[in-house]
């Protein structure tokens, strides 16, 4: 490392190691702080983009929109997919069987699911956003149109004349 | 958080064939308070699980109220929905048929199909004197995808990168041993044919434009079909050899 671009490379390198191993703190709307490694913290897009404008990496991340209990699910998602590879077969396999264990968990608690599927949202976890949006729609498919205003609480507001035009879009179909 | 709420469409909206071009601000249109609004999920997320079901189910749930049904009506959710199943069907392993001519000496697609059935092997069981660098098949990543083979340049065109173009998790690799030789002439994913004499179809992207040329899905919501030559219907069913492997 004699030569000033050795030099350079190896600064560069030890730079990106350290913000490699950097670690974020996201705080939940109950104040509880959950630390975090970067490439976990950097599932998501929301995070991902202020550290990668320079935010507030150092005084963390306030989620005022996410509870613990909520957060602590996203990150152990964000953990297994950021800080895991997933270049091999075999690797591919773990996380996809992770996560299927990960939403067969989820789905046996509705409510549960819900609030995961907004903080995916809200965070933009694309991966857990898909995840958790494909398994509720997987669960509604088969319902009938009553059955689902009933899970999500809907109010029925079609008239009469909506109806026919239902049945009318239907023949046409 | 301020930029929470802008970038999470635009990260989805993003993705190759998922509408990147619908504006943020068009998004909540037709959101009614009522409705789903009540359980505490927001619309938009009631629209991303709409997205995700069988067009059966989406068109019986027309029937749950108005902002389901007015969000099921309006032109853009078609869209999106077409484009998502057809993003999302490229992330299933799909089955495939590859039909090319039988012309003696230049059956090569056929070829291909039955390098692929029946051997591991990347290279080529084709032994025309037009038989192209199978290596390209085979370039030693862990991601040894078909469209190694059809997609190793930017000038390929669009709509037969959509088809076979996937990202490296779909893992239908031609090269793991994985592919069994199916029975029945069945596919629902990509068919090529070729009725060229000179039919080393596979061989480059650019080939592929110069040769007469075919690709088309037959999933349910992916019918695309590329066709980069003129020809005739009659003439490729007449010179059709087909294999068939899935994954």
């Amino acid at each position: 490392m004699a030569t000033g671009s050795g030099a350079a490379a190896a600064a560069a390198d030890a730079e990106e190691k350290e913000s490699g191993s950097r670690m974020i703190t996201l705080t939940s709307n109950e104040g509880k702080a959950f630390v975090v490694t970067e490439a976990s913290a950097r599932q998501s897009a929301t995070i991902r983009s202020m550290v990668d404008d320079g935010g507030c990496v150092d005084k963390g991340f306030p989620l005022p929109n996410v509870d613990s209990k909520t957060l602590a699910r996203v990150i152990q998602y964000c953990d297994e997919h950021g800080n895991k590879e997933a270049h091999t077969v075999d690797e591919r396999a773990a996380l996809a069987k992770f996560d299927k264990d990960f939403i067969a968990e989820l789905d046996a608690d509705k409510a549960f699911l819900y609030d995961v599927t907004m903080a995916a949202n809200y965070l933009h976890i694309q991966g857990l956003f898909a995840l958790t949006t494909q398994c509720i729609a997987d669960t509604i498919k088969g319902k009938t149109p009553e059955e689902i205003r009933t899970a999500f609480g809907i109010e029925y507001d079609l008239t009469a004349q909506d109806e026919e035009e239902i049945k009318e879009e239907d023949t046409h179909a | 958080m301020a930029c929470a709420s802008a970038g999470k469409r635009d990260m989805i909206m993003n993705q190759p064939g998922h509408g990147g071009d619908v504006p943020v601000a068009k998004r909540r249109r037709c959101v009614e308070p009522a409705g789903a609004a009540a359980a505490g999920i927001p619309e938009d997320i009631v629209e991303e699980i709409l997205l995700r079901l069988p067009v059966k189910s989406i068109l019986r749930f027309r029937s749950v109220c108005k902002s389901w049904r007015a969000m099921v009506a309006d032109p853009r959710f078609v869209r999106l929905q077409l484009d998502h199943s057809t993003t999302a069907a490229r992330h299933r392993p799909p089955s495939m048929l590859i039909l090319a001519d039988c012309y003696p000496g230049h059956g090569v697609a056929a070829d291909f199909a039955l390098g692929m059935t029946w051997s591991s092997s990347p290279v080529a069981t084709a032994d025309e004197d037009d038989v192209v660098d199978w290596d390209a098949v085979d370039d030693g990543d862990d991601d040894d995808n078909l469209d190694d083979a059809v997609d190793d340049g930017d000038d390929a065109d669009d709509n037969l990168d959509d088809a076979v173009d996937g990202n490296a998790d779909d893992n239908w690799d031609i090269n793991d041993g994985a592919i069994g030789l199916g029975g029945a002439l069945h596919y629902n994913g990509l068919v090529l044919l070729s009725s060229m004499e000179n039919s080393s179809m596979l061989a480059k992207n650019a080939e592929l434009r110069s040769n007469t040329f075919r690709a088309n899905c037959n999933r349910p919501a992916q019918k695309l079909q590329a066709q980069l030559t003129d020809e005739t219907e009659e003439k490729q069913s007449k010179n059709r050899v087909s294999r068939n492997f899935r994954t």
